[in-house]
């Protein structure tokens, strides 16, 4: 997930642009926005759906880390922390939950890599069990 | 077909390891040293084929090959899909580690039911029984799965009806495309090395 500010109105609009891990906009998505004062009880201050290129605005009314939940509701659930500065226009984004991601072509060579350890394992412990129960 | 972490209940989530648990004792029961190289490699493209996107209108659907794990693999596709599970969800951000038992279940049946319908067309061994076959199990994959997958949301929650009937209607296509892959790959198989596809009856 990426975050824009727009800067320098009274009252800066919060864009976000949702995509799944594969890149594709999480479009037409429930999008709900939870403000500092309220986001520990669970209470939304504003509830919409993503547009067809997954992007949602919306201007938080209060300074502070505002948490935005989104769901597609076929199983995909996404949250990110916006911090919402002052009327003078600072806004920036925290961290998205999805952040940390390793690149791709590390994280294809890392599963085939562990896969192949997996199943050497596998395939080792169940020889050895085999020879085990023959010599016995 | 990934469910994500945080979407379903606590119930739902641990009657998914459950079951996952009873089905990957009886896969590993059922997979024998000697196989093991041909279920790596079945897990091996199961992990890769969630990349692939077939781009299918103003919008694309990424592969799943269930039905050909079933196929090729009968039981034994079980602990090959937990393992490609767990390392995409690890690693790619499909699922979670915490939905990876109902991810496990809804996918692992997908491959059991390809099996079974694929068994029961491709009876008598005939090579057209076998293409047709493989096209009505890499169908019902993906029909199969989806069901799971939106009883184990509706489970979860009673608002996503709607959403279920979409996401019923949005696998479609996609069991179309996995059955002509898996007709090619079978089709292919059963010229090359038919053992591996008429061996696989170890359901």
């Amino acid at each position: 997930m990426e975050v824009y500010d727009v800067t320098g109105e009274d009252r800066p609009v919060q864009t976000i642009s949702f995509r799944y891990s594969t890149g594709e906009p999480m479009a037409f998505a429930k999008v709900k926005t939870f403000p500092p004062s309220t986001a520990e009880r669970n209470v939304e201050s504003f509830v919409g759906i993503s547009d067809r290129n997954g992007m949602f605005s919306f201007i938080p009314d209060e300074e502070g880390e505002w948490r935005v939940d989104i769901e597609d509701g076929m199983g995909h659930k996404g949250s990110i922390t916006v911090k919402a500065g002052s009327k003078t226009g600072e806004a920036e984004a925290a961290a998205p939950t999805s952040s940390g991601k390793l690149p791709l072509p590390v994280s294809v060579i890392l599963g085939l890599s562990l896969m192949l350890n997996v199943f050497a394992l596998w395939f080792f412990a169940g020889k050895g069990m085999k020879r085990r129960c023959s010599c016995t | 077909m990934h469910i994500s972490e945080g979407v379903l209940s606590p119930p739902v989530l641990i009657a998914g390891w459950a079951i996952a648990a009873g089905g990957l004792a009886v896969g590993l029961k059922k997979t024998p040293v000697e196989k093991l190289p041909e279920t790596a490699l079945v897990s091996a493209v199961l992990f890769l084929a969630s990349l692939v996107h077939v781009p299918l209108g103003p919008s694309s659907i990424h592969l799943t090959l269930l039905g050909l794990a079933g196929i090729l693999l009968g039981w034994s596709a079980v602990p090959a899909l937990f393992i490609a599970l767990f390392l995409q969800g690890l690693l790619f951000q499909f699922g979670g580690l915490l939905s990876l038992g109902v991810n496990t279940v809804s996918m692992g049946t997908s491959a059991l039911a390809a099996f079974s319908v694929f068994r029961l067309v491709s009876k008598k061994k005939k090579r057209q029984l076998e293409v047709l076959g493989a096209f009505a199990g890499g169908f019902a994959a993906i029909l199969v799965g989806t069901l799971i997958v939106v009883t184990a949301l509706w489970v979860s929650d009673k608002d996503l009806k709607a959403a279920a009937a979409l996401l019923f209607a949005a696998n479609v296509p996609l069991a179309a495309v996995e059955g002509v892959i898996s007709v090619f790959i079978v089709a292919f198989l059963s010229k090359m090395a038919p053992a591996y596809v008429s061996g696989s009856a170890r359901i």
